[in-house]
């Protein structure tokens, strides 16, 4: 092997090698950079950043500013840094996302994962169309588009995400919802638009099961069960994510894996109550797309979803094409 | 240029740089991600430096020494070299890089590294290399003609190394 030999080896690395994130994602991390620097750390910074990240949403629920001082009033003292940063990128990257209308159809597929946990099973969903506000559902049973005769309203499912069809299940029997989000698709727009504020409020309002709770770690389910039942506006997405930055209590894993093995960031908030002793909300380590939910049990059993595809369409029963970009959630 | 261009132009190539040093592909691409996102945040600027690829690189690879000295105290960090020596070990099929070659390149001492980033990777010519890295131009050179010595020692088959010794 000469000298010319090992440059051309060299270099042949470098040909073999690609990064496939978007110039609009950097960006959009850049964005967040430049808010760091400009606004002070500490008080008002995330309203700032919220404002940073504001994009145009037409024809999404009308989003109002509001300062009402809900729930426990508890400051976000406890908050970790670096928790912070990473809701933070995951914001910048959801403000990014695609405009939605609330008729807008988006084609959705999950999977659940169910470890050591009685009563479940691990199996694909069947993919439903539904629109993002979601008061038409359809999915496809014995061939045949169906709709949905009790639209989901503001809960999905009990698990949140799209109606619970099993794929083994083609009569359309679990046409019942258990409890979704807490907050109505079109109470979305009223929500609080600072992230601070967003943060007690949601902390304030019970659990989607309607029982009560330390507020981080109602304000945490609160902000899983509405970015796991309803495909959002971009703007709201990032508000919730800038929200989630601010509960007490969470921690972040940057070497996480969702149910399917994807690499991901995991969201995480300790949960000694009920069944469940840890709830997690994961994103993908590129692009930081929603990939699904993981939940651990007392008896150390995991119970976790993910989101196999979630897609605009434009109409039931037409299926997503090949690279297609998402809504608010992973392709 | 503007930064669009300039991303799609050299994203590549820092990405590979930056795995040299970190090799970890999941942490060198946040890594450089960042860099990226801090260039265009300042890219009124970056855009003037000499060689802006090199910014990207140096400003993520300062973000990875800083990531290791807050986790250092976690946990103990693996060496790069031993990283992708274990990928050769494993055949690294999931991989299109080549191992050996990943690992004599993370072995290298940290300035001929360097200047094989800038001079092989990111195609610098010598006095922008120089300028990048804060040396003269026959030391770029020195330690370019230093690392491919030793570069052409770790790759070359044993058998060839006992024929020409």
């Amino acid at each position: 092997m000469n000298d010319d030999e090992v440059i051309t080896a060299v270099r042949e690395q470098r040909d073999k090698i690609h990064s496939h994130t978007p110039v609009e994602q950097i960006i959009s991390r850049g964005r967040v950079v430049r808010t760091r620097r400009r606004v002070p750390r500490m008080a008002g910074a995330l309203t700032a950043a919220a404002a940073a990240l504001a994009v145009t949403v037409p024809g999404a629920p009308g989003h109002q500013h509001s300062s009402r001082p809900a729930g426990p009033g508890a400051a976000s003292q406890g908050a970790d840094g670096a928790v912070r940063e990473v809701a933070y990128q995951v914001a910048a990257a959801a403000a990014a996302g695609p405009q939605i209308r609330p008729g807008q159809w988006v084609y959705w597929q999950e999977k659940i994962a169910a470890i050591r946990q009685p009563g479940y099973s691990s199996e694909d969903l069947l993919p439903v169309w539904m629109t993002a506000s979601p008061t038409r559902v359809a999915y496809v049973s014995h061939g045949k588009l169906v709709f949905m005769r009790t639209p989901p309203g503001e809960g999905s499912s009990e698990f949140g995400g799209p109606p619970f069809i099993p794929a083994g299940d083609q009569r359309g029997a679990a046409e019942g919802f258990g409890v979704g989000a807490k907050v109505k698709y079109a109470g979305l727009g009223q929500l609080p638009r600072d992230p601070r504020a967003l943060y007690r409020y949601l902390g304030a309002l019970r659990y989607p099961s309607g029982e009560p709770g330390p507020p981080p770690r109602r304000a945490f389910v609160n902000i899983e069960s509405l970015l796991s039942t309803y495909v959002m506006p971009p703007r709201l997405t990032a508000e919730l994510f800038l929200a989630l930055g601010d509960v007490p209590g969470v921690s972040v894993d940057r070497h996480a894996a969702d149910a399917l093995g994807r690499p991901a960031i995991a969201f995480t908030i300790s949960f000694w109550g009920g069944p469940w002793a840890r709830l997690g909300i994961l994103v993908s380590r590129q692009g930081y797309q929603l990939l699904g939910t993981e939940k651990i049990g007392l008896d150390h059993g995991i119970y976790e979803t993910a989101i196999l595809r979630r897609a605009l369409v434009s109409g039931p029963g037409v299926l997503p094409q090949a690279g297609q970009q998402p809504g608010s959630g992973t392709g | 240029m503007d930064f669009a261009e300039f991303y799609r132009e050299s994203r590549d190539a820092c990405l590979c740089s930056v795995l040299v040093s970190v090799g970890d592909r999941d942490v060198a691409q946040d890594l450089v991600d960042e860099a990226f996102a801090r260039a265009w945040a300042s890219w009124w600027s970056v855009s003037r430096h000499p060689a802006p690829a090199a910014w990207v690189v140096r400003t993520a690879l300062n973000a990875s020494i800083s990531r290791w000295r807050r986790r250092r105290r976690e946990v103990s960090l693996p060496d790069p070299g031993q990283v992708w020596d274990l990928a050769a070990g494993n055949g690294a099929a999931d991989s299109p890089l080549d191992p050996r070659i990943m690992a004599a390149l993370a072995r290298l001492p940290a300035r001929q590294r360097q200047v094989v980033t800038l001079r092989l990777l990111l195609d610098l010519d010598t006095s922008r290399t120089a300028e990048a890295l804060g040396i003269s131009p026959s030391a770029v050179k020195a330690h370019l003609a230093r690392a491919i010595t030793v570069l052409r020692s770790d790759l070359m088959p044993e058998r060839e190394q006992e024929n020409s010794s």
